[in-house]
């Protein structure tokens, strides 16, 4: 279940080719990334939209080798070496070194039992073969760039003490203690306050432009997205649905999925965790339909789209929708 | 070392509860361990009942002519100490542990799970009366208590019951007695108690599917505990009193002859591993079957 | 509040729950058919002296002076007299403490030098083929009473290679060391089974938690995952877990003493039982109860000083 093989990307630093994720129990087996085709270019902040179940996060982790218990990944995955050339990669090899993760719950992602200031000097630690001092001054410089205060006195601070945001921070920083160059970002502000939304979104961008580095960002919610993604790509049921350079998406969606996301929810300042408004549910991922997976859902359903193929069509001008027919869909710019 | 380790899973939504219906349903699900585990207990079972018909020779009468004599096909499993046929008296000795065991469970869990569906019940001073005397069983160390109470009452297996009836109640008395408080508390219970659904009903399809499931898993864990402490007992000379054949006491009585005539205490020690191990597999198989 | 306030105030919370104890153990022994006196007297002593000897033994006073006195004894370290050798209930014991207490330690040593690799193992490996034989292992292991696994090693090791003694305790240190080793293998194989499925239920439960996966997010794993992330996580699970066992412990600790011949607590516990001798089995039973509590208590406040969430100030 391939797209086209070459996206708009001349050399990306991330190259995901017909991923599929599979969770095995004793009965039943379930496929809840179905096929999914990404690229990531160097210094590039891709989003990656949609709502719960749809895959997202598994998406993510399985780049990074992190699947739940029972789930294995199939598919071409491939990260630039240092020369430039995507090479297949050890999903273990690449997390202390080129790619690490931010994780979406601050509340419980620090261990309870290590000061904050001694687990971020732990990637230095472990893979530049610091010393436990230089590791701790690299950390110290570590909050102070993702904005901790006082960082020399906070290092000693166990994670019960901070506050959701500081920890959020904190997790930050450890995420960027392996000078990695691709960051995946699982929903990194989602259980923040709205103002420490903000505040973390910002710190994000600015953190990947200084470090030229690449990021892919997932959410449910798809406005914020747009104060941070170059490119977005839409998943619904296991797919990409759409993809597009992230003004135009905005401007002109190319799905219904899109269309319905954008619709449903004020565009800037969100504060709805659940998607309001596109009626039905998503389809089961034991028994995803033939055809379109969308069509009980579509507002512009018409005859054909229940056997219609269910993959994204043509990358033209770094756009493509799964959608087969031809809508002319207002976005909200 | 690579680990095959697990990140969480997004939350799909509120956790349901196993209907009753479910729960009838699963019988034909189980794993093959459960099968084999509840085929173990069932021969020993009807060994148990059969026992005396079973035995060839009088497990209590001595014989002493006879005494340690060596398996043969008169005797499989050769002669004890006093010459008794060593076969008879594990079979009829699987009557006494299994029997006394079973026991051992079954009253702790009976007054237990009355005891706590009270204190769920009735709620109030019931409930902190209740949960008060449980703690302060629970916070002296069961064994010792059970010790302190056999030697108190003497030998025997009234005294042991008496003993586990009133150490283990505490268990099954949680069990129950959280689960009605969870329950309780459920929003649609609530909705469903205001509108006038019977009592009887949401015990019925809320409060018995969960309880029965998990006290079966302790209890069946529980008899094994029991015949254990049984034999354990009656090794050091508190529990069954003798003649009676108990696996305890028989392997006590071989110890001496442990060089020579080792069958005196390897044959009772088999017979209670293996039923131990038929308990144990009913009890895991529950487990697994439950959890998934 | 300070450290030695925290800890003063856990210990005061304990004083009614020993005197619960105390009053249980005095009247376990008060509704105990038979007569005391007339056990200290003798079978053949004639109505007038045990009369005499009731009185002696404080037994014609009304129950509260008999639970007072008992009570005020216990607190001075003061048990009783032993019907049997006349000898201070606390010299019996007493005398009795050190060979437990090497079956103990050694037992305990025995059990997490098997529990603690064998049960995170299997954690780490879940489903895997080491998953399942600990699994299965421990599962037939929990079917094997203490005094059976005793008499297997005797019988498979001792009688054939000579190697050990069968039994007793010797005179020396190096002879005690060399008469426990059976014995504390068989306390520790006794209480493997349960250490190692409570072990690896936390490790599992520490493993599934987002932190670790925080942790192998940035390359940490094998060993500096284990011992950065599993280990501080479970070491509290694990203290309350042998805290637990302590009953268990002792129990089996009776029934190995009697399997060895050692001459400890447990031994003296069940002599003491079948020579109805009450002021001693109220001694051994009020000193087991104490040390569960005592136990208990240690478990919840090193648990409470090492966990960098409780609030204890210096």
């Amino acid at each position: 279940m391939t797209t086209k093989v070459d996206q708009t990307i001349s050399s990306p630093l991330l190259s995901v080719r017909d991923l599929h994720v599979t969770f095995r129990s004793k009965h039943t087996e379930v496929t809840p990334v179905d096929g999914v085709d990404l690229e990531v270019a160097p210094g590039e902040i891709l989003g990656l939209a949609g709502e719960s179940g749809s895959g997202k996060s598994l998406t993510l982790r399985a780049i990074l080798g992190l699947l739940p218990r029972g789930g294995s990944a199939k598919g071409d995955l491939r990260f630039a070496g240092d020369n430039g050339e995507l090479v297949p990669y050890d999903p273990a090899a690449v997390r202390g070194s080129g790619m690490s993760m931010v994780f979406q719950e601050p509340m419980t992602a620090l261990n309870p039992t290590m000061r904050v200031g001694d687990l971020i000097a732990l990637g230095a630690q472990i893979h530049q073969g610091m010393s436990k001092a230089d590791a701790m001054t690299e950390a110290v410089d570590l909050m102070r760039e993702v904005g901790i205060p006082v960082p020399e006195r906070r290092a000693r601070s166990w994670p019960h003490e901070l506050s959701g945001g500081l920890r959020q921070r904190v997790m930050i920083a450890t995420a960027l203690s392996t000078k990695p160059r691709l960051l995946l970002c699982d929903e990194p502000t989602t259980a923040l306050d709205v103002t420490v939304q903000r505040q973390i979104l910002s710190l994000l961008r600015r953190l990947a432009e200084e470090r030229q580095m690449s990021m892919i960002f997932v959410t449910h919610d798809l406005p914020v997205l747009a104060s941070i993604a170059d490119r977005i790509a839409v998943m619904y049921a296991g797919r990409v649905v759409e993809i597009n350079d992230s003004r135009e998406l905005f401007r002109r969606p190319k799905h219904p999925y899109t269309h319905a996301l954008m619709h449903s929810a004020p565009v800037i300042d969100v504060t709805e965790e659940r998607l309001v408004g596109i009626e039905g549910r998503p389809p089961d991922p034991r028994r995803f339909p033939v055809g379109c997976r969308f069509a009980d859902r579509c507002s512009f359903v018409a005859d054909g789209c229940e056997d219609a193929p269910y993959r994204l069509g043509e990358i033209v001008d770094s756009s493509g929708t799964a959608c087969v027919r031809e809508l002319d869909l207002k976005g909200v710019r | 070392m690579t680990a095959n380790l697990v990140s969480t899973v997004e939350a799909t939504g509120a956790p349901t509860e196993p209907d009753l219906d479910v729960v009838r349903s699963r019988w034909k699900d189980m794993p093959t361990k459960f099968w084999i585990g509840t085929g173990i207990v069932g021969v020993y079972a009807l060994i148990a009942v059969f026992a005396y018909w079973l035995a060839p020779y009088d497990p209590v009468e001595p014989d002493v002519v006879n005494r340690l004599a060596s398996p043969s096909w008169s005797h499989l499993i050769g002669t004890d100490e006093l010459g008794r046929d060593v076969l008879s008296r594990l079979l009829v000795a699987t009557r006494i542990d299994l029997t006394v065991g079973f026991l051992g469970a079954f009253f702790p869990m009976v007054v237990g799970t009355a005891l706590g569906a009270m204190a769920g019940y009735f709620g109030k001073w019931v409930d902190v009366l209740i949960m008060r005397v449980a703690d302060i069983v629970q916070a002296f160390p069961a064994y010792i208590l059970i010790i302190a109470l056999v030697f108190a009452f003497g030998q025997g297996a009234g005294t042991i019951l008496i003993a586990f009836t009133i150490t283990v109640w505490v268990v099954y008395a949680r069990l129950i007695r959280d689960e009605i408080l969870r329950v309780r508390g459920l929003d649609y219970v609530q909705a469903a108690r205001a509108a006038g659904v019977p009592s009887w009903r949401i015990i019925g399809r809320h409060i018995l599917p969960n309880t029965i499931s998990q006290t079966v898993v302790y209890f069946t864990t529980d008899v094994l505990y029991a015949i254990l402490a049984i034999a354990s007992f009656s090794f050091i000379g508190l529990g069954i009193p003798l003649p009676a054949p108990e696996w305890g006491s028989m392997i006590e009585g071989g110890q001496e002859f442990l060089r020579d005539n080792w069958w005196l205490t390897v044959a009772p020690g088999v017979a209670l591993s293996i039923l131990g191990l038929g308990f144990m597999l009913i009890g895991d198989g529950l487990d697994d079957r439950l959890s998934e | 509040m300070g450290r030695y306030a925290f800890v003063v105030k856990r210990l005061l919370l304990i004083v009614p729950l020993l005197m619960v104890i105390v009053l249980l153990v005095f009247l376990l022994l008060k509704v105990t058919p038979g007569d005391p006196a007339r056990l200290v007297a003798g079978l053949r002593a004639s109505d007038e002296d045990v009369a005499e000897v009731r009185q002696e033994l404080g037994l014609e006073d009304p129950v509260i002076v008999q639970y007072g006195n008992y009570l005020g004894g216990v607190v001075q370290g003061d048990f009783g007299y032993s019907y049997r050798s006349r000898q201070p209930v606390i010299d019996v014991i007493g005398a009795r403490a050190a060979p437990s207490l090497w079956l103990a330690m050694g037992g305990l040593l025995v059990a997490l030098a098997i529990s603690l690799p064998l049960g995170i193992w299997a954690a780490v490996r879940r489903d895997a083929w080491v998953d399942q034989a600990v699994r299965w292992l421990s599962l037939f292991g929990v079917t094997m009473p203490a005094f059976w696994v005793g008499l297997m090693l005797i019988m498979l090791v001792a009688l054939p290679t000579g190697w050990f003694p069968t039994g007793g305790f010797g005179d020396s240190a190096t002879e005690h060391l060399h008469h426990m080793v059976l014995p504390a293998l068989t306390l520790g194989i006794s209480l493997s089974p349960i250490q190692i499925r409570s072990l690896r239920s936390s490790t599992i439960k520490v493993l599934e938690s987002d932190y670790v996966q925080v942790g192998r997010s940035i390359g940490v794993d094998g060993l500096p995952l284990i011992r950065k992330f599993v280990i501080r996580n479970t070491i509290s699970a694990t203290i309350t877990l042998l805290a637990i066992e302590t009953s268990f412990l002792l129990f089996s600790m009776v029934i190995i003493e009697s399997t060895f011949n050692i001459p400890g607590l447990g031994q003296g516990m069940v002599h003491a039982a079948s020579q109805r001798d009450f002021p001693a089995i109220q001694g051994y039973t009020l000193l087991f109860a104490l040390i569960v509590v005592g136990v208990y208590l240690i478990a919840d406040i090193v648990n409470a000083l090492i966990d960098p969430r409780v609030e204890i100030s210096a």
